[in-house]
């Protein structure tokens, strides 16, 4: 038997065994490292959305904490950020006293985070009730005051002239976390 | 190239949550900074004012204040009081007891009473 293979098959072949060797050089030389490559990025991808899933998951429970805690001290937090208006208060705890009257606010310290400001205030009083109920009411105020030592009561008549120092506590408004507590909240 | 831009993103994602994370806390501890400030502040005025209460009830009817001076460690009384006697067992003896040191000084008046001036230390111990 004798095969006949003509030159035209001989052509059509060797394109054929060149196209195979083509083929498998791009798949061996780029396509299989790509898809290894694929394969290890898609892992590395997973590891890393497991990480960040689990620091979302941190950062819900402290801003949850931290909302809670806003939520728990909005009085507290809006007073160390409340301006001392000295009419308004006169005007608030006026009802205490027979008369009350405001020094002018001044720089006094620094506490810890918190600048201190001093009023002097000097008033009359029918008993000293009217300076307990002040006091319990001072505590309830739209900032943060501390009565301070010392503290004089005088005898007027049927009066009693009381005069006294108040500190009034500000947050230090240069602290750069309270801007960003202002961005947290809702 | 989409599996990197992935990366990419959930790195950023990952680490802006980081930094926020950061800066709750600090927020947390401001607040609470913030909390325990307040009050103390509170508690000092209460105390104040119950230390205030505790002053103007031991000071009993015979005996009438013209003037009392309050400082931190200092309780400075100014008053008039029938007699010596009087004064000194019912207001100088628990004046003595909250008190580390007391004064007294007597002026005759001319109606037999007696104006006093009493000072009243408490001695802080030595840090």
């Amino acid at each position: 038997m004798k095969f006949h293979i003509s030159r035209q098959m001989i052509y059509i072949l060797a394109l054929a065994v060149v196209f195979l060797i083509i083929v498998f050089v791009f798949a061996f030389a780029f396509l299989i490292p790509s898809g290894k490559a694929y394969r290890v990025a898609r892992l590395d991808t997973k590891k890393v959305a497991y990480q960040v899933d689990t620091i979302q998951a941190e950062y819900d429970k402290v801003y949850e904490n931290l909302k809670s805690l806003q939520k728990e001290n909005r009085h507290v937090i809006s007073a160390y950020k409340s301006i001392f208006n000295p009419e308004r208060f006169t005007k608030m705890y006026r009802p205490h006293f027979k008369s009350f009257t405001l020094s002018k606010l001044s720089a006094h310290s620094q506490d810890e985070e918190f600048a201190v400001y001093e009023v002097n205030t000097s008033s009359l009083i029918h008993s000293p009730q009217g300076f307990y109920d002040f006091l319990d009411g001072v505590n309830k105020s739209d900032n943060i005051i501390g009565v301070n030592f010392p503290i004089d009561f005088k005898r007027d008549g049927e009066l009693i002239k009381s005069s006294f120092t108040m500190h009034v506590y500000i947050a230090d408004p240069k602290q750069k976390r309270e801007d960003q507590q202002v961005q947290v909240q809702e | 190239m989409m599996y990197e831009s992935n990366m990419q993103e959930l790195l950023t994602k990952g680490e802006t949550l980081k930094e926020d994370i950061v800066s709750m806390h600090e927020d947390i501890a401001f607040i609470k900074i913030q909390r325990r400030h307040a009050e103390g502040i509170y508690t000092e005025n209460t105390v104040l004012k119950e230390s205030i209460h505790n002053l103007f009830d031991l000071v009993p009817e015979k005996i009438t204040l013209s003037q009392a001076l309050l400082k931190e460690d200092e309780l400075v009384l100014y008053g008039v009081t029938p007699s010596k006697e009087v004064y000194e067992f019912l207001l100088q003896a628990p004046l003595r007891s909250i008190f580390h040191r007391s004064y007294t000084s007597y002026y005759a008046m001319p109606n037999g009473w007696y104006s006093f001036v009493s000072k009243n230390y408490l001695d802080r111990p030595v840090q």
